[in-house]
């Protein structure tokens, strides 16, 4: 039998003395966990969405400083002149007047005579107008790097018949020349014979030495235009100045036979904002 | 036999280890509830920090914002000349009818061989005419001319569609002249 004699100083409170060693720990590991669940983990996911943000927010910021020196980089004066030159191109409406103005300086530089001429464009001003075009399609497809709000215009034509009577040499220079000028048409239908005997027998423009016609040719011929777009696109989108392919494109436009049309003529041009509604 | 154990030494040695052991866990504790306090101290700093540089951006954004959309009349303009120039490469990359084909014909009519009428359309590939003959030799020799220009000129199938021969001895055929489409 072993009798174990416990010394007087060795008594429970002693051991339970040490506990108090153990409130400080305890307590500090309450409060690391309540920090870190109340405090540091949402504190971490804010954080991890504030830089999120910051990182779209700077993309963001780039893009609109480098939209900023494009458009800083830009020759206003060149712009508007451009503005100009391809909306008597491509013209935003039916342009009858400018379409008839180049018809007839074609007929007067090649020595043909401009018999007959119809067509029905409808209404000239209107959107709606420009919805009842003969030929439209969407230009969707078209617009991808600046694919934008732009692409919301359509480009349509408008179908115009002709006749013309004269040599058949200058009849050849007309038609081979039609689709070099401006305003952009294109030659749909071609009808070429003998010219009666009663077409008339003067030139355009040259009265003086009158010539018998030879051919007439009664074509059509599809004009083009493109109405407006009615907005722009966000602020946001980046822009792009003229790419090397759209300014040859430009060029060969410019290369391209004009008529001046009469002052009176009303070219929606020099507006402060072309997309600005009418 | 009895045996007796004396614990009173142990039992000091024991509190002198408890009491080791709780000063080291207090200090531990004191160290990571230190650390921790710091850690969440960095963690609501960056908060805040980061919270800051998102509102400067947001206004550096409206600031560019509003400058971009004073230059909006620009912007238009230059979209205006991108989406013309767009449309127009789409007009000039297709071609209307072959007008060249057509005058061409119409050049190899002579003297005897008179063209009554050619006519091509934009979505056909093919052209037709009619004309007349003052006679056989003529006829013939105009036909030599047709082939030999549709060796030249890219004609895939030239087809006779008609010959009648008159009482003054003239020829009146109707041709049509399949093209390659450009």
């Amino acid at each position: 039998m072993i009798d174990i004699d416990l010394p007087s100083q060795v008594t429970l409170r002693t051991v339970l003395g040490m506990k108090k060693y153990l409130y400080f720990p305890i307590l500090a590991l309450f409060v690391v966990v309540g920090l870190l669940v109340f405090v540091a983990v949402p504190s971490i996911r804010k954080v991890v969405l504030l830089r999120q943000e910051i990182s779209q927010k700077n993309e963001t910021l780039r893009s609109l400083e480098q939209k900023v020196e494009v458009l800083k980089s830009l020759d206003e004066n060149q712009l508007l002149t451009q503005v100009e030159n391809l909306e008597r191109t491509l013209p935003s409406r039916k342009d009858v007047f400018l379409l008839l103005t180049s018809l007839n300086g074609l007929a007067s530089q090649t020595g043909v005579s401009l018999e007959q001429f119809s067509l029905a464009p409808g209404s000239l001003a209107t959107a709606s107008a420009t919805d009842s075009s003969t030929n439209r399609s969407t230009a969707q497809d078209d617009l991808s790097s600046s694919g934008r709000e732009a692409a919301s215009s359509q480009l349509a034509s408008l179908g115009v018949e002709v006749k013309i009577t004269g040599s058949f040499e200058a009849v050849k220079g007309f038609l081979s020349n039609l689709e070099q000028l401006i305003p952009l048409m294109r030659l749909t239908t071609l009808d070429l014979s003998p010219a009666s005997e009663e077409t008339p027998v003067s030139l355009a423009g040259t009265t003086a030495l009158p010539v018998v016609p030879e051919v007439s040719a009664n074509f059509t011929i599809a004009m083009f235009y493109a109405s407006l777009p009615t907005q722009l696109g966000t602020i946001t989108e980046p822009i792009q100045t003229l790419t090397e392919s759209e300014q040859g494109l430009y060029d060969k436009l410019l290369s391209f036979i004009s008529f001046p049309a009469s002052p009176s003529a009303s070219v929606p041009t020099g507006r402060e904002d072309v997309f600005a509604p009418f | 036999m009895k045996i007796s154990i004396n614990l009173l030494q142990e039992t000091q040695q024991i509190q002198a280890r408890v009491r080791r052991i709780g000063l080291w866990l207090q200090t531990i504790s004191t160290v990571v509830l230190i650390a921790f306090g710091v850690l969440v101290f960095l963690i609501i700093s960056l908060t805040f920090w980061s919270d800051r540089q998102a509102n400067r951006i947001s206004e550096d954004i409206e600031d560019t914002k509003a400058t971009i959309e004073k230059m909006r009349p620009l912007e238009s303009k230059l979209l205006f000349v991108k989406q013309k120039l767009t449309f127009s490469g789409r007009v000039l990359s297709e071609h209307g009818v072959r007008q060249d084909l057509a005058t061409g014909i119409y050049e190899l009519s002579k003297e005897e061989v008179t063209l009554d009428h050619v006519a091509v359309a934009e979505d056909d590939d093919f052209l037709v005419f009619s004309a007349t003959a003052k006679d056989i030799f003529s006829l013939v020799g105009f036909l030599d001319r047709l082939l030999s220009y549709a060796q030249e000129h890219e004609v895939t199938r030239v087809i006779g569609n008609s010959f009648s021969r008159a009482e003054n001895g003239s020829y009146q055929f109707d041709i049509s002249i399949f093209f390659i489409e450009k």
